[in-house]
C-alpha cells in the first residue's frame, strides 16, 4: 500500500515536470509586403517554430487567444559554447491588431531574446500564466551562421 | 632657322595656355594604345600610352569621356572610354578614400599576406584619410582585385607601400564631377538647340538634359532598363558609380520596394528585410551584389519567372542574404563577404501558395521536384557547382547540390565572374513585361 501511494505521488511528479509540448500553441510570425495590382500591400505570415536561423527567422511571436488574460511567453536560450551565459526573456501578451484570434508578445525583440548575432545552440519555448507551466517546446535548434 | 621659328611660334599659339591646363581635369593614357573616337563610336585615331589628356566631360553613355590631345603640335578632341585612362591627382597618381573603418595593408597582392597592424583608417579625428594607386596594373587573385598603393602617411613602423583591396578604395579618378557633353546638333531640334538670349547656365543645363534624354534613349535601345544598364557600366569600369544606384564597397544594392525592402525585382520577395530582426538599431541591408552577381540574378529572376513560374505562388523566388553594405565581414556569414553568393529559399507546393516564412526540406509545403528543377536552372546560369548547397538528400542526388550545416531551409548559391556569368550578364535584356520594377 505504501509502495503504490509512493509510485503514484512519482507520477504526479513526473507529469508536472513535463509541460505538455507547444505545438502550435505558440507560433512565429513575419510581416511582409508584395506589389497587388501596381499597389503595396501589407501581409502577415504565422508558422510553427522548428528552429532559428538568419534563414528562419521570425519577427514576432504570437499565441490563440484562448490562452487568456495574465498569461506570458519565454523564450530561453543555452548557448551551445557552455562558457557563454544563458539567457531567459518573458514578454506579456496582448491583443493582436493585424489577427484578432491570436494574442502577441509585446515588445518582443529577437536581439533581446537571441542576441544580436544567433550563437549556435538550443532554445525553450514556454507559455505560462499564474506562474504555472501551461505548455513548453525543448531544444530548439539555433545555427549561429553557415 | 625661320621655319623652326614659325612652327615654334605656330606651335605656342595652337597650343592652349599652361593656366588652362593646370585648372582643367587632366588624365593619362594607361592602355599600350587607345583608340580615339566620334562620339558615334568611330575611330579617328589612336594615341600612345602615357599620352596626356585634358577631359572635357562626360559622354552620356557613361562610359566615355570627351577629351582633348596634341597631335603634330595640334589639338585635337575626340572620345575614349575612360576604363583606359586615370585621372591625375596632385601627385601624378589617383588619389583614393577608405571606405569601411579601416583598410589592411598586405606586402602582397593575397589575403594570407597581411601586415594588419598597419591597417589604415578611413579618417583620423574628422579628416579622412587617403592612399595613392600607384601606376601598376590591378591585379587579381584570391577573388579579389588588388592595387598597389602608396601612404602619404605610413604609421610608424610600417612600409609606405603595399597592397589593398581595390573593392575598399573609392577613387577619385571617376569623371563623375564632370558635366555630360552635349551630342551632335543633328540630334536635337528647332527651337531645343537654336534658342537666343539664354544664359551660359541655362543652355548647360539644356545640353545636360538633351545629353541625358540620349542617355535614356541608348538605354531603352540596349533594353537594358536604368539598373541593368548601370550594373554593366560598372562590371566594365569597377570604378563607376552610377548616380541611380546605390554602391557600396564595389557593389551594387539590388532594387528593393516598399519600406521593408521586401519586394524584389521580376516579382521576387527578399525576406531579410530592414530593420535587421536581430538588431532594429542596425539598418545595414544585406542585399549587395557584385556587380556580375547582381546582373546574374536578375537574369535568375526573370527567366525563372518567364518559363516556369509565371503566375507566382509557391513557385516565386524568395531570396535572402547576399553581402552587407558596409560591414566587410559578415558574421557567421563568411561565404557572404563578397557580394557572390546569395541565401535563397527552396520551391514550395503549388498548393501552399507563397508566404514569408522557413521552409525546410522535411515540411510538407515544400516542392522537391520543384526545388530540384530550380537548382539545375541556377546551374545554366554559371553557378559555382563547389558552393552550391542545399541539404535534402534527394536534391542533392539530381542535381549535385553539396549538404553543408544549416542548409536545410535555404540553397546557397554564388555567381562570381566568370565566363559564363559575363555571358549569362550579356545577354540579359529586360523584359518590361516580366520585371517593370527595373525597367523604367
Amino acid at each position: 500500500m505504501k509502495s503504490l501511494f509512493f509510485f503514484l505521488a512519482m507520477m504526479t511528479v513526473s507529469f508536472e515536470a513535463h509541460a505538455e509540448n507547444c505545438g502550435d500553441k505558440i507560433q512565429g510570425f513575419n510581416i511582409w509586403e508584395e506589389l497587388e495590382e501596381g499597389k503595396i500591400v501589407e501581409k502577415h505570415t504565422t508558422f510553427s517554430i522548428e528552429e532559428i536561423s538568419r534563414n528562419s527567422y521570425f519577427e514576432g511571436l504570437v499565441v490563440p487567444k484562448k490562452a487568456g488574460k495574465g498569461a506570458k511567453v519565454e523564450v530561453e536560450v543555452q548557448p551551445k559554447n557552455t562558457k557563454l551565459k544563458a539567457r531567459k526573456t518573458s514578454w506579456d501578451l496582448s491583443p493582436w491588431e493585424l489577427d484578432n484570434k491570436y494574442l502577441v508578445a509585446e515588445t518582443y525583440e529577437g536581439a533581446e531574446a537571441f542576441g544580436e548575432e544567433l550563437v549556435e545552440g538550443t532554445f525553450t519555448l514556454r507559455l505560462v500564466k499564474d506562474g504555472k507551466v501551461l505548455c513548453e517546446t525543448k531544444d530548439l535548434k539555433i545555427y549561429g551562421g553557415h | 632657322m625661320c621655319k623652326k621659328l614659325f612652327v615654334l611660334s605656330t606651335l605656342l599659339f595652337v597650343s592652349p595656355p599652361l593656366h588652362a591646363w593646370a585648372e582643367s581635369v587632366q588624365a593619362r593614357v594607361t592602355a599600350s594604345g587607345l583608340n580615339v573616337r566620334t562620339e558615334e563610336g568611330a575611330i579617328t585615331d589612336a594615341i600612345e600610352q602615357s599620352t596626356m589628356l585634358e577631359v572635357l566631360g562626360n559622354h552620356p553613355d557613361g562610359e566615355r569621356i570627351k577629351i582633348r590631345y596634341t597631335r603634330g603640335g595640334r589639338p585635337r578632341e575626340g572620345y575614349v572610354y575612360k576604363k583606359y585612362v586615370r585621372r591625375e591627382g596632385s601627385h601624378g597618381v589617383v588619389e583614393a578614400e577608405i571606405e569601411g573603418d579601416a583598410l589592411a595593408l598586405r606586402s602582397a597582392p593575397s589575403l594570407s599576406n597581411s601586415t594588419w597592424k598597419c591597417a589604415v583608417k578611413a579618417e583620423d579625428g574628422n579628416k579622412k584619410n587617403t592612399v595613392l594607386i600607384l601606376n601598376e596594373p590591378p591585379k587579381h587573385g584570391d577573388e579579389v582585385t588588388w592595387v598597389k598603393v602608396k601612404l602619404p602617411n605610413p604609421l610608424p613602423g610600417c612600409p609606405d607601400t603595399g597592397y589593398m583591396s581595390h573593392s575598399y578604395l573609392k577613387p577619385f579618378g571617376a569623371f563623375d564631377d564632370l558635366k555630360t557633353e552635349a551630342v551632335a546638333q543633328k540630334d536635337c531640334d528647332g527651337a531645343e538647340c537654336k534658342g537666343k538670349g539664354r544664359t551660359e547656365t541655362n543652355a548647360e543645363k539644356d545640353m545636360q538634359d538633351l545629353g541625358k534624354k540620349l542617355g535614356d534613349k541608348i538605354k531603352d535601345e540596349r533594353g537594358d532598363g536604368p539598373f541593368i544598364a548601370g550594373v554593366k557600366a560598372m562590371i566594365k569600369n569597377p570604378s563607376r558609380r552610377p548616380a541611380s544606384l546605390k554602391v557600396s564597397r564595389g557593389m551594387v544594392q539590388m532594387p528593393l520596394l516598399g519600406k521593408r525592402g521586401n519586394i524584389g525585382p521580376c516579382g521576387s520577395h527578399h525576406y531579410f528585410p530592414r530593420p535587421n530582426v536581430f538588431d532594429k538599431s542596425r539598418y545595414e541591408s544585406t542585399a549587395f551584389a557584385n556587380p556580375t552577381t547582381a546582373c546574374v540574378l536578375t537574369s535568375v529572376l526573370q527567366d525563372w519567372k518567364k518559363n516556369f513560374c509565371p503566375n507566382g505562388g509557391g513557385c516565386r523566388i524568395a531570396w535572402g542574404d547576399i553581402s552587407h553594405e558596409h560591414m566587410a565581414e559578415f558574421h557567421g556569414h563568411a561565404s557572404h563577404n563578397r557580394g557572390y553568393c546569395i541565401d535563397i529559399r527552396p520551391m514550395r507546393k503549388p498548393s501552399s501558395g507563397f508566404a514569408d516564412s522557413p521552409l525546410a526540406f522535411w515540411q510538407d509545403d515544400y516542392d522537391p521536384k520543384m526545388t530540384a528543377k530550380f537548382i539545375q536552372f541556377l546551374k545554366s546560369k554559371g553557378a559555382n557547382t563547389r558552393q552550391l548547397f542545399f541539404n535534402d538528400p534527394n536534391v542533392r542526388r539530381q542535381t549535385g547540390a553539396k549538404y553543408a550545416s544549416g542548409h536545410h531551409n535555404h540553397i546557397h548559391v554564388c555567381f562570381p565572374p566568370n565566363d559564363t556569368t559575363n555571358a549569362v550578364c550579356n545577354n540579359l535584356k529586360v523584359d518590361s513585361n516580366v520585371c517593370p520594377e527595373i525597367s523604367q
